[in-house]
């Protein structure tokens, strides 16, 4: 007699069978349950008033980049360091010159054991690193590690928060950043007493989530299977050359459930495009700042929507652009042209005209088009002179155009006494935390994390990159209310999370949700589908669209010229960002939109949350 | 899944405020049921006394090459018959191939086990690593732990699984223990109780075997028992209401098998250099008399240093079963083995009877976790 024994073992799919999703996710709850907040002076754990901060995270035991550290950067800036289990004094000593100029340290302590008699791998070395830290700065100690590492470490009682993370997966030090920053909050107890300041059951829960979370798809019941048909879509375009990179986001019920780079930032293939590079958001611009500033201004009652522009600019008093309101030039109905080339009125014959650019900067020469390429001052006066002087046609008609956000940013500056850029980090980015949305892009962040537009052979005669790809927005020093803004596509997320939220994010209110409101919605909704700043679906079926028929008519958005969209569906929750650079190396070829990749991924999406 | 779980919920919260109630009516390990004794009888008939005894034998399997050769394994398999394979290192395709392989070679198909505490990545590469169980004493939600038993479950069942060595039920009463560690849900005996029958349940609601470890209770000693025999000096009046109050829980509860550790325990046996492992006061006595669990018995693995280094390897697996162990984990020498066990009963110290009962208890529970079908 033999027996069959259970059924054969199938080899097929088997390491994805072990690997499943359903069980990466209980994998990732659990450690959300567990991660136990053992201290939080002030409530400090989850940070507020981001733009008070300046916070580094100091690895001790291991000095790596580490998915702790990578995570603590999609919610604000935070400069990493670290020193290793045998580190030299010299090594503390240049550390601790390094922290002087933060307020807050959050120290990750890593490369941890389980032996009681190795003192579970915490050195007297980093005692004393820690001790010193501790002393001098306000400070978040996080543990990776046994519990009863605690009663190694003799003053890290006296830091202003603990976390016990309990092990150094990569799932815990996504969570435990993740709960710093109020993308979850903590719910777990000490299972043992590990000194007479950490007893058995210590834990403290932290408030309810208050930012972005980063989860698997499946926490919403989404298939990530599904989701995942979203990465062919995105790796045809770079075959076909619609461009050679793409970030690509997806965040629903406040949770971002999608968040991949491809692709590289030219077709020479060198330099893989990474989820914190830059892109040129071009026109996204008008959303993520000019309107920005007008919804602030407009809840602040320093502008109104109804005024005509040249209450504010008296200098339009008795042109053909005195009567033009805001609500009518932000849903482009003002009859001004959609643009004007102000870049060939400074070049004859293939030459820059004399007295336009100069190779370095100066007082009279401040604005920096480029490398190497600066403008007289005077030309931005020449610039409005040219927009005052365009011609008005069908006013009353829809016709998409940048001229009027040229006036904002003068507005903006006027009312508020700031420049825009300043005024928008100052009301928005910085305290969101969306640290690399911004103009400008060089002054803050390395030049190979900006990935380059288009080689322009005409205007600027070289491969722009670290600069605004739009003539008009460059000539204007980076600064404009058309163009000029950059970002990850994480931090262009938070953005729109907190319009989705109706302008409260991470505990903070930066809009009325009334403003909000009426500028996310259509204003001539007959002939025009604009609304104030924001792009919406059209209803006619018989015109183009933005986007897929699948959103919701209460969605908003806007698209840039560089090749990108950002949309958000206040009836889904959902915000989907798609940034890539498909005017490099030529502007003028426009695949992504003929093979409409940014909707047929806006497809798949739909589909997959239905 | 809902409605079981709600139901565990309840009776957890009964047991664990009216601690005293337990011993008393013990659920039955889930395997033993009149089907699962008819087809063991039915077996038996066929199996020589040797073989019945070649059951008790559960040995080492490596997927890792560099650690064994499968040829090893199959002369056990043909020649000596023996009942089953504990998986150590290795990866997921190969262990399934081998498991294959070996299967195909036993006349009695083999009851497969691993220690899976945090999964199978504790002893697989390329497999998800669920938290250590120290981790999981910080959850507060236990209807998670129950749902890791449960994906456990599902993944050992996709390998060919059967038992996972797992949940350590020890109380890590000692902050210096150098081998239970965060390998325990903690100090406090009721978490560390309710977190453990979680496990359990999902494991074996899903049919996969559960296993507490390491009884009588590990956490409080300050030596590693794979290196030496640590002994745990605390009266019996802590030992029952600290230590084993897991123990008896789970056994109430329905456990399925335990495994007994390597630990010298001068409260419950007095006998010098012997583990409770070996001890008949600790396993008959106190396990399976006084605390009437019904269930599989495993020694813990037997070249172990807190065993191995007092006795040659036939003696231990002779004193093993003599002190009402069930399954011989990882012996060292198993043709000397099963010899030395023969000669045994040749000599009357142990019974043929005996053997047969805890042979029969094994083919129950590779019943209960489907190895029953018969070849044409």
């Amino acid at each position: 007699m033999r027996f069959k024994s259970t059924k054969k073992i199938s080899t097929k799919n088997l390491v994805a069978d072990l690997n499943n999703q359903q069980a990466k996710l209980l994998n990732r709850n659990l450690v959300e349950y567990a991660i136990t907040v053992l201290k939080n002076n002030n409530d400090l754990i989850p940070l507020k008033k981001l733009d008070t901060l300046r916070i580094a995270a100091v690895s001790l035991g291991y000095d790596e980049d580490n998915v702790f550290k990578q995570r603590l950067n999609n919610y604000t800036s935070v400069d990493c360091y670290g020193l290793d289990k045998d580190c030299k004094q010299p090594q503390c000593d240049s550390l601790y010159k390094k922290l002087e100029k933060y307020n807050l340290v959050i120290v990750q302590v890593n490369n941890t054991n389980n032996s009681p008699a190795k003192n579970f791998g915490f050195t007297d070395k980093l005692k004393k690193v820690l001790n010193e830290i501790i002393r001098k700065k306000k400070t978040i100690v996080d543990v990776f590690g046994n519990p009863y590492i605690l009663a190694k470490m003799d003053s890290v009682h006296l830091a202003d928060a603990i976390i016990m993370s309990y092990e150094s997966y990569d799932d815990n030090q996504d969570l435990s950043a993740q709960l710093i920053f109020g993308g979850i909050s903590s719910q777990g107890k000490l299972p043992v007493t590990a000194s007479n300041y950490f007893k058995i059951g210590t834990g403290i829960n932290t408030i309810a989530p208050t930012r972005l979370k980063y989860t698997l798809p499946e926490e919403l019941k989404i298939n990530s299977e599904q989701l995942n048909k979203i990465d062919s879509v995105a790796w045809k375009g770079i075959y076909d050359k619609a461009y050679p990179g793409c970030q690509i986001l997806v965040a629903k019920d406040g949770k971002v459930i999608y968040q991949k780079s491809f692709g590289y930032h030219t077709y020479e293939n060198k330099v893989k495009v990474k989820n914190t590079d830059l892109y040129d958001l071009a026109s996204i611009t008008k959303i993520a700042g000019s309107t920005a500033a007008m919804m602030k201004m407009v809840q602040d009652k320093q502008v109104k929507l109804d005024d005509s522009l040249s209450i504010y600019l008296p200098y339009l008093k008795g042109t053909n652009k005195s009567k033009i309101n805001f609500r009518e030039m932000m849903t482009h109905q003002a009859g001004l042209k959609e643009w004007i080339p102000f870049w060939m009125k400074t070049v004859s014959k293939g030459e820059y005209k004399k007295g336009v650019y100069d190779t370095a900067y100066s007082t009279q020469y401040p604005y920096q088009v480029t490398d190497k390429m600066f403008m007289n001052k005077l030309y931005v006066d020449s610039i409005y002179k040219w927009i005052v002087n365009s011609e008005i046609k069908d006013a009353g008609k829809y016709k998409y155009s940048d001229l009027g956000y040229y006036f904002i940013k003068q507005i903006v500056e006027q009312q508020t006494d700031r420049f825009l850029d300043d005024y928008l980090n100052v009301s928005f980015y910085a305290p969101l935390g969306a640290s690399t949305l911004t103009y400008n892009p060089l002054k803050k962040f390395d030049k190979n994390r900006i990935v380059p537009t288009e080689y322009d052979v005409k205007f600027r005669k070289q491969l722009v990159k670290g600069y605004v790809h739009d003539q008009g927005a460059a000539m204007m020093g980076g600064v404009a209310g058309h163009a000029g803004l950059f970002s990850n596509a994480n931090d262009l997320a938070i953005l729109m999370q907190m319009y989705l939220q109706n302008g409260e994010y991470g505990g903070v209110r930066y809009l009325d949700s009334a403003v909000v409101n009426e500028f996310t919605k259509c204003q001539f909704c007959q002939d025009n589908r604009r609304a104030l700043g924001f792009d919406k679906p059209e209803i006619n079926p018989e015109k183009d669209s933005p986007v897929c028929s699948c959103v919701s008519y209460m969605s908003y958005g806007h698209t840039g010229f560089t090749g990108t969209i950002t949309w958000v569906d206040p009836e889904k929750k959902l915000v989907y960002i798609f940034l890539s650079n498909r005017v490099y190396p030529d502007a003028d070829i426009n695949k992504l939109s003929k093979m409409g990749i940014r909707t047929k991924i806006q497809e798949i999406i739909y589909d997959a949350i239905k | 899944m809902r409605n079981r779980f709600l139901f565990y919920l309840v009776f957890l919260l009964f047991t664990t405020s009216f601690v005293a109630v337990i011993t008393a009516e013990n659920a039955a390990p889930p395997f033993i049921n009149d089907i699962a004794s008819h087809w063991a009888d039915s077996v038996m008939k066929k199996l020589s006394p040797e073989e019945r005894i070649a059951q008790l034998f559960m040995i080492a399997a490596y997927s890792d090459e560099k650690k064994q050769k499968p040829k090893d394994v199959v002369k056990l398999i043909q020649e000596n018959k023996i009942g089953g394979v504990i998986f150590f290192q290795g990866g997921p395709l190969r262990q399934a191939k081998l498991t294959n392989y070996y299967q195909s070679l036993s006349k009695v198909p083999l009851l497969v086990s691993i220690d899976g505490e945090w999964g199978l990545a504790m002893r697989l590469d390329s497999t998800i690593a669920f938290p250590r169980q120290m981790t999981l004493g910080a959850i507060q939600n236990d209807s998670l732990i129950y749902q890791m038993g449960a994906e456990i479950a599902r993944h050992c069942k996709r390998m060919g699984i059967h038992v996972n060595f797992a949940p350590v039920a020890d109380v890590n009463s000692n902050p210096l223990n150098p081998v239970i560690g965060n390998r325990s849900f903690g100090e406090n005996k009721i978490n560390v109780t309710r977190k453990a029958i979680m496990y359990m349940k999902g494991l074996q609601d899903n049919f996969i075997l559960a296993n507490a470890k390491h009884f009588p209770g590990h956490g409080d000693t300050d030596s590693d028992s794979h290196k030496t025999l640590p002994t745990i000096n605390s009266p019996i009046e802590r030992l029952d209401s600290l230590e084993l109050f897991p123990f008896k829980t789970m056994i109430s509860q329905g456990l399925g098998s335990m495994m007994v550790a390597h630990l010298s325990i001068p409260a419950l046996d007095t006998t010098k250099e012997t583990a409770s492992t070996l001890s008949k006061k600790v396993v008959t006595d106190l396990l399976k008399d006084k605390l009437q669990f019904k269930g599989l018995i495993f020694t813990d693995a037997l070249n172990m240093k807190g065993v191995s280094k007092y006795y040659t390897s036939g003696e231990i697996n002779v004193k093993a079963l003599l002190a009402g162990n069930d399954v011989l984990l990882f012996p060292d020498d198993i043709p000397e083995g099963i010899q030395k066990i023969k000669q045994a009963i040749d000599s009357g110290l142990i019974a043929q009877q005996e053997i047969d009962i805890r042979c029969k208890k094994i083919l129950m529970a590779k019943y209960w976790c489907g190895l029953n079908q018969q070849k044409k």
